[in-house]
């Protein structure tokens, strides 16, 4: 810290530079090291309440649980419904209860990390609260990011929420057959994506019925895509 | 609502520094804010004059400072600003995360995403000298 100090009188000017996300993203690097050491993939799943994040996650730990050990982290204000649902699937899953904040954070993620064998996983989902707007703010330490929308939220998601893209790996577009009835032109969807981040991964899913998981999951890195 | 969560980290930040200078009063506060963050600036402001409330920082004068993004180009290693585009359907500008020089769409993010406290300029009681503030 540099300090200034005047000729006379008692008026100081402290140089900070400090950052207030910095200790975030100090945890979120220690927490990608230590699933580094245990080669353990994690993916951050971001969206809003109802947009298929939890659905994603079920069809994805059917489709790789044969060849992969999975775990996931459910991050909610409160409630474990994710958490069942996510175990009915067949993953181990460590629930994340906020309380009342709108993200998760470095700090959350290594507590539940310690709660998890990572020994003996190969892919971890974290399943962020239920919005796009705060969790951009707070890597967590995963090595992908996510960022899932669905048709019924209407057609201008992208649009309204372009900054979400800034550094996702991969855009689920869910409900696609749900589409016609909303009146949501998925091709827009993409075409808006594609102006914000040109090149990106965008993949038409239907959560329901497991359309376009296979092809997510290729993308992400957890299959070997025939 | 993580402005209030953040403007709670600032007001945090401010107090324990003007503390350790063993300060009598802030008297004014300078922010940056990047483009790319999640928060409104407006909202962060009103948190923290909230959160300095009854300190030290009661009357201190804030100033926020937006720092535009910045990204950098993987291919060709060229470092610029983000290139903002105007959705004229929703009277909205759009930020196009590519490069302005080869159009490659492998960039980095190199600044205007953080939150810095950067100064603060506080009063502070000498040893033996009558109160100041």
């Amino acid at each position: 810290m540099k300090t200034v100090l005047p000729d006379d009188g008692e008026i100081l000017d402290i140089e900070l530079e400090e950052s207030l996300l910095a200790k975030n993203r100090d945890l979120a690097v220690k927490n990608k090291a230590l699933l580094d050491r245990h080669a353990v993939r994690a993916i951050d799943i971001l969206g809003s309440i109802g947009s298929g994040k939890t659905t994603l996650i079920q069809q994805m730990v059917r489709l790789l649980s044969k060849d992969s050990r999975i775990a996931a982290l459910a991050g909610d204000l409160t409630t474990t419904i994710d958490a069942d649902r996510i175990r009915e699937a067949g993953a181990e899953v460590v629930q994340i209860n906020t309380g009342k904040e709108c993200h998760l954070d470095g700090h959350l993620v290594s507590k539940a990390l310690n709660e998890l064998d990572l020994s003996g996983l190969d892919i971890l989902f974290i399943e962020n609260v239920g919005n796009l707007i705060c969790p951009g703010e707070f890597p967590v330490g995963a090595h992908q990011r996510m960022v899932v929308v669905s048709v019924t939220e209407g057609p201008y998601m992208i649009v309204k929420h372009p900054y979400i893209l800034a550094e996702a790996s991969a855009l689920a577009i869910n409900k696609i057959d749900l589409a016609a009835a909303m009146e949501v032109d998925v091709k827009r969807l993409i075409q808006d994506a594609h102006t914000v981040r040109p090149g990106l991964p965008v993949v038409p899913i239907n959560g329901r019925t497991g359309q376009g998981i296979p092809e997510l999951a290729g993308i992400l890195g957890l299959t070997n895509p025939a | 609502m993580h402005e209030a969560s953040i403007a709670h980290g600032i007001v945090e930040t401010v107090l324990r520094n003007a503390d350790l200078q063993k300060a009598c009063r802030v008297e004014s506060v300078e922010l940056e804010v990047g483009e790319l963050t999640f928060l409104n600036i407006e909202q962060v402001t009103f948190w923290i004059r909230n959160g300095f409330e009854n300190t030290i920082a009661q009357n201190a004068t804030l100033t926020v400072r937006s720092v535009p993004a910045k990204i950098q180009c993987r291919r060709c290693h060229f470092t610029g600003p983000v290139i903002m585009k105007d959705h004229a359907m929703v009277h909205y500008t759009i930020p196009v995360l590519t490069c302005s020089q080869c159009r490659d769409s492998h960039v980095d993010i190199v600044e205007g995403k953080d939150v810095v406290v950067k100064q603060i300029r506080i009063e502070r009681q000498s040893q033996g000298e009558q109160k100041r503030c």
